[in-house]
C-alpha cells in the first residue's frame, strides 16, 4: 500500500488567548495509506484538529513537511489540487453549507473547480446518491436534521472526487441516530468507493470501527495501531483523560483481578464469544 | 416557530413565468416600474392592468395569494389615498367634513396615486413570487457582470446575497434560543421604557453577533476547503439561457410600453 | 419543592398551517431531591417539556404546578418560577455576553433585583459550586476561557439564581471525555451535597444509567416509560422501537443470556457487570 498522506517531523505553534506561544504540533510524523480508515482521538487541545488542517493545506507547518499524494502543502501552486484530493468535513453542520438548496450546495465544490455544467450535474446526482440523499435534492438545508445536513456536507466533498476525506469531529453535535447515519455513510464510502478516511472523534465506539487508531496528546502522537492494540492500553488512555468502551474496561478489570479474558475483546460480540467458550 | 418565516415568499410552480430567465424578469420588472410613472391618464392604466392580468394568469399563482401579499401594506396604501385627497388643491367641492374639504380633483388624484402604488407593489412582488432567491441572485450577478470591467464586485455581491439567504433561518432560530436562555436567567424583553428596552437587548445581541462571527469564520474555512477562490475560474451547474419564451415576454412588454407612451403623448 | 404537570398539551403555531403538537396529555411529578433522567430521541418532545417546567412555555392545555404557583395558558409574570427552576440549555456558553465572568454570572441575580452585596455573594458561591476559583477567574473575559470552563461559567450563571431544581439539557454535548467527566462530577456534587433536585436530559444511556435515580422516557410527545434505570433498561426491546439504545453493558448481558449463560439482564453499570461475571468465572474455576 502506498502512503497517500505523509507527515514528516511537523511542528506548528500558535498564540493562545493569553498571548503565550503554544506548541500545537510538537514533532509529528505519520503516514496514512491508500484506502485506510484512520481514527484520530485525543482530548481538546491535543493537536488533532490542527493536524487535520495540515492534511489539506488549510494550515502550513512551521517546520517539517506534509505531502498529500506526493504534493507538498507548502507549494502554493498545488494548494487547489491538494484540496481537491483531500476533502474536509467540519464539526458544525450549519456552518459549512453555502447554498439555500441542497443540490446547489453540493454543486459548490465542482463549480469552484471550473467543471463544465453537464459534468457538475452528473457529479451532484451521483454524490447525493452515495450519501442516500437524492430525495432531498431540492430541500432547503434548514429543514434537515443534523445528520442529514452532515451527509449533504459529505456529498459536497464527494462531488469533488477526492481520494481522501478528513472529518473533523463530524458527529460531535449530533444525536445518536445522526451519528449512526454519518458513520454508516463514511464506512460505505471507505469500503465501496475506496476513499481513504481520516476521522477525528471523541467517541470511542467510532474509533473502534476504524482500521487504525492514532492517539494524540500535547501535540504528539503517543499511540498508533489497530484499535485492539491501542485500547489494550487502558491505563495510558485513562491517564490522559480518554474513555474506553465499557466492554474493554470490563475485560481489563477482570483480567487485572486474575480472571482470564484473553484476546483483548473490543466489542460485545468478541466479549460474548470469549465468555461463552 | 421563527424558522417558518419565508423571505421573498417564493411560490414554487412550473408556470411559463417561473420558467422565464431571471434576467428577463429582472429587466422587465425594471421597465415596468419606469413605465408606470409615464402613465398620465386613467385609460393608460388599462394597458398596465391588462399586462398584469396576463402575467398573473400565466404564472398560475392564485389571485388570493397575491392579495395576501398586499395586506401588510394596506396601511401605507390607505395613507397615500387620504393624504392625496386632503392635500390636493381643487375647486369642485364634493363635501366638507369637519375641517376637511374633499374636492373632486383630490379624489381623482388620490385614486390615481393609490392605483400607481398598488400596481408597483403587485408588479414587483410578482418577480419574487415567481423567481427563487437563488435564481434571482444568479440573474443579478449576470446582469451586473459587465460592470466588473469597472471593478464592480458583481460575483461577491451575489455570493453575499446567497449566504445571507442561507443563514437567515439559522440566525432566527438562534435568536429564539438565546432569548429563552436569557429569560431563564430572569431577563425581561417586554417591559420598561424605550431606553430600558433597548438596553435589555444587549444580552441578546452580543451573543448573536459573537455567534454570527464564529459562523462566518467557520464558513470561510469550509469554503476554502472546497476550493473557493472567488468568481474568476468558477463555472455554474445551472446555466441560464434565454429562449423563445423570453423573446415572447419582451415582445409583450414592448407592446405594453408602446401603448402607454402613445396614450400619454398622443 | 415538588413540580407537577397535569394533562399538559403543547401545540406550536396553533391554527396556522405549521401547527404541530409537541407534547400531548403529559402527567408528571418530580419529587424533592430526585435525580431524574429524561431520555427520548430528537423530536420526542423533551425540549418542549423542560421549557414548561420553568414557565418559558405555557401549556396550551393543562396545568404545571411549581411549588405553589399554577401555570396555565393565561399565566403571567413567571419570573419567580424561573428563579425556582433553573434551566441550562444546550451549549449554554452561547449565552455569555458580559466583559467579565463576574458580571456575566451577576446578570441573573441582578434581574431578580437583589442588593449588590447579595449579588456578589451569589457570584462567588456559584463559581465555587462549579469548581472554578473566584479570585483567579472573576475578572477574565468569558471568551478567553477554554470550552469546558466557559460552559461551567454559564452553568454558574443559572446557579446564581439559587434555584431549587436544576434542569440540564445535554450539559456535556460537544465536550471531550475529560470535560464530560468534570461536568458530571460537579452535577453529582450538586445533587449529593447541595441537595439540588436535578433533571438531566441526555442521549448517552451509559451516563444516564450511572447517574440518575429515575428515568422518564419520552416518545412522540408522550411519556412512554418511567421507572428506575433497572426497570427501564430491562425493557430494551421497547426502547429500541423508540429509536433508543441501552447501555453497552446491558446489551452484553442480553447477548450472554441468549447464548445460554445464566446472567440477569437488568444490569446497567460496569460495577454490576463485574460482580455478575466474577461469580460466573469463579464458579467455572471451582468446577
Amino acid at each position: 500500500m502506498k502512503p497517500i498522506i505523509q507527515v514528516k517531523d511537523v511542528y506548528y505553534k500558535y498564540t493562545n488567548q493569553q498571548d503565550e506561544l503554544t506548541a500545537a504540533l510538537d514533532g509529528v510524523s505519520l503516514s496514512i495509506h491508500e484506502g485506510e480508515f484512520v481514527a484520530i482521538i485525543g482530548h481538546n487541545g491535543s493537536g488533532k484538529s490542527t493536524l487535520a488542517k495540515h492534511f489539506n493545506a488549510l494550515l502550513q507547518p512551521a517546520s517539517g513537511d506534509v505531502y498529500v499524494k506526493g504534493m507538498n502543502t507548502k507549494d502554493e501552486e498545488q494548494v487547489w489540487s491538494i484540496r481537491q484530493v483531500a476533502g474536509m468535513v467540519f464539526q458544525n453542520p450549519d456552518n459549512q453549507l453555502v447554498a439555500t438548496i441542497v443540490e446547489e450546495d453540493v454543486a459548490f465544490g465542482p463549480e469552484n473547480l471550473g467543471l463544465p455544467p453537464g459534468e457538475i450535474r452528473l457529479r451532484v446526482d451521483r454524490a447525493l446518491e452515495s450519501v442516500r440523499m437524492s430525495d432531498f435534492a431540492q430541500s432547503a438545508p434548514h429543514y434537515l436534521s443534523g445528520g442529514q445536513k452532515q451527509r449533504i456536507a459529505i456529498a459536497g466533498v464527494i462531488a469533488m472526487r477526492p481520494e481522501i476525506i478528513i472529518l473533523d469531529e463530524p458527529t460531535a453535535m449530533l444525536d445518536p441516530s445522526g451519528r449512526k447515519e454519518v458513520m454508516d455513510t463514511v464506512h460505505y464510502l471507505n469500503k465501496n468507493e475506496g476513499i481513504t478516511i481520516v476521522h477525528i472523534t471523541h467517541f470511542m465506539e467510532e474509533a473502534i470501527q476504524a482500521d487504525r487508531v492514532v492517539v494524540m496528546e500535547e501535540g504528539k502522537i503517543i499511540l498508533d495501531g489497530p484499535p485492539r492494540e491501542v485500547f489494550r492500553q487502558v491505563e495510558t488512555l485513562k491517564q490522559i483523560g480518554l474513555d474506553v468502551p465499557q466492554v474493554v474496561e470490563l475485560a481489563f478489570d477482570l483480567n487485572r483481578e486474575g480472571f482470564s479474558i484473553p484476546g483483548d475483546p473490543i466489542n460485545i460480540e468478541e466479549m460474548v464469544n470469549i465468555l461463552c467458550r | 416557530m421563527l424558522k417558518d418565516i419565508t423571505i421573498g415568499q417564493y411560490y414554487p410552480s412550473d408556470s411559463p413565468i417561473h420558467r422565464l430567465d431571471p434576467r428577463t424578469k429582472l429587466v422587465i420588472t425594471f421597465l415596468f416600474i419606469v413605465i408606470i410613472f409615464f402613465v398620465r391618464y386613467y385609460s393608460g392604466y388599462l394597458f398596465i392592468l391588462a399586462f398584469m392580468a396576463l402575467t398573473i394568469a400565466f404564472s398560475k399563482i392564485p389571485f388570493k395569494y397575491i392579495l395576501k401579499g398586499l395586506k401588510p401594506l394596506l396601511f401605507i396604501i390607505l395613507l397615500t389615498f387620504f393624504i392625496n385627497i386632503f392635500f390636493t388643491p381643487g375647486e369642485t367641492t364634493l363635501f366638507t367634513f369637519w375641517f376637511v374639504r374633499v374636492t373632486e380633483e383630490g379624489l381623482r388624484q388620490g385614486l390615481f396615486m393609490t392605483l400607481r402604488l398598488v400596481f408597483l407593489v403587485t408588479g414587483t412582488s410578482l418577480l419574487t413570487l415567481t423567481t427563487s432567491p437563488i435564481a434571482l441572485t444568479d440573474g443579478i450577478e449576470l446582469l451586473l457582470k459587465p460592470l466588473t470591467a469597472i471593478r464592480f464586485p458583481s460575483h461577491e455581491l451575489a455570493m453575499m446575497m446567497t449566504i445571507a439567504l442561507r443563514f437567515i433561518p439559522t440566525l432566527l432560530e438562534e435568536t429564539d434560543k438565546i432569548m429563552k436562555a436569557q429569560m431563564a436567567r430572569g431577563a425581561d424583553f417586554e417591559s420598561g421604557n424605550l431606553i430600558q428596552r433597548a438596553k435589555s437587548l444587549i444580552p441578546l445581541l452580543v451573543p448573536l453577533f459573537i455567534s454570527a462571527f464564529r459562523r462566518a469564520d467557520e464558513l470561510a474555512m469550509a469554503m476554502e476547503a472546497r476550493c473557493y477562490r472567488g468568481g474568476d475560474s468558477r463555472t455554474r451547474m445551472k446555466v441560464l439561457t434565454m429562449g423563445s419564451l423570453d423573446l415572447a415576454a419582451f415582445a409583450v412588454t414592448a407592446a405594453m410600453i408602446a401603448s402607454v407612451l402613445l396614450n400619454t403623448y398622443l | 419543592m415538588p413540580v407537577k404537570m397535569e394533562k399538559v398539551t403543547h401545540i406550536y403555531m396553533q391554527g396556522g398551517p405549521f401547527e404541530a403538537t409537541a407534547i400531548f396529555d403529559v402527567d408528571l411529578e418530580i419529587q424533592d431531591g430526585e435525580f431524574l433522567g429524561l431520555i427520548g430521541h430528537t423530536g420526542s418532545g423533551k425540549s418542549t417539556l423542560i421549557q414548561h417546567l420553568n414557565g418559558l412555555l405555557k401549556p396550551t392545555q393543562g396545568t404545571v404546578i411549581v411549588n405553589e404557583t399554577r401555570i396555565d395558558k393565561d399565566s403571567k409574570n413567571l419570573k419567580s418560577v424561573r428563579q425556582q427552576v433553573g434551566l441550562v440549555f444546550q451549549y449554554p456558553e452561547h449565552q455569555l455576553f458580559e466583559e467579565t465572568v463576574e458580571k456575566d454570572i451577576a446578570f441573573g441575580p441582578k434581574n431578580l433585583g437583589l442588593p449588590q452585596e447579595e449579588v456578589n455573594n451569589r457570584v462567588r458561591e456559584a463559581l465555587q459550586l462549579v469548581g472554578l476559583p473566584f479570585d483567579e477567574i472573576k475578572d477574565r473575559s468569558p471568551f478567553e476561557l477554554s470550552g469546558g470552563q466557559r460552559r461551567r461559567v454559564a452553568i454558574a450563571g443559572v446557579l446564581a439564581m439559587k434555584p431549587d431544581i436544576l434542569i440540564l439539557d445535554e450539559p456535556t454535548a460537544g465536550l471531550d471525555p475529560r470535560g464530560r467527566e468534570e461536568i458530571f462530577s460537579e452535577i453529582q456534587t450538586l445533587h449529593r451535597e447541595k441537595k439540588f433536585t436535578i433533571v438531566l436530559v441526555s442521549h448517552s444511556m451509559e451516563d444516564v444509567a450511572r447517574l440518575v435515580d429515575r428515568i422518564i422516557v419520552m416518545n412522540k410527545g408522550q411519556v412512554a416509560l418511567t421507572g428506575t434505570p433497572k426497570e427501564v433498561f430491562a425493557r430494551a426491546d421497547e426502547l429500541k422501537q423508540m429509536g433508543l439504545d441501552v447501555p453497552q453493558i446491558t446489551s452484553l448481558m442480553t447477548r450472554l443470556r441468549e447464548r445460554g449463560m445464566d446472567v440477569p439482564t437488568d444490569i446497567y453499570t460496569l460495577e454490576q457487570a463485574k460482580d455478575v461475571l466474577r461469580k460466573v468465572l469463579e464458579g467455572r474455576r471451582h468446577a
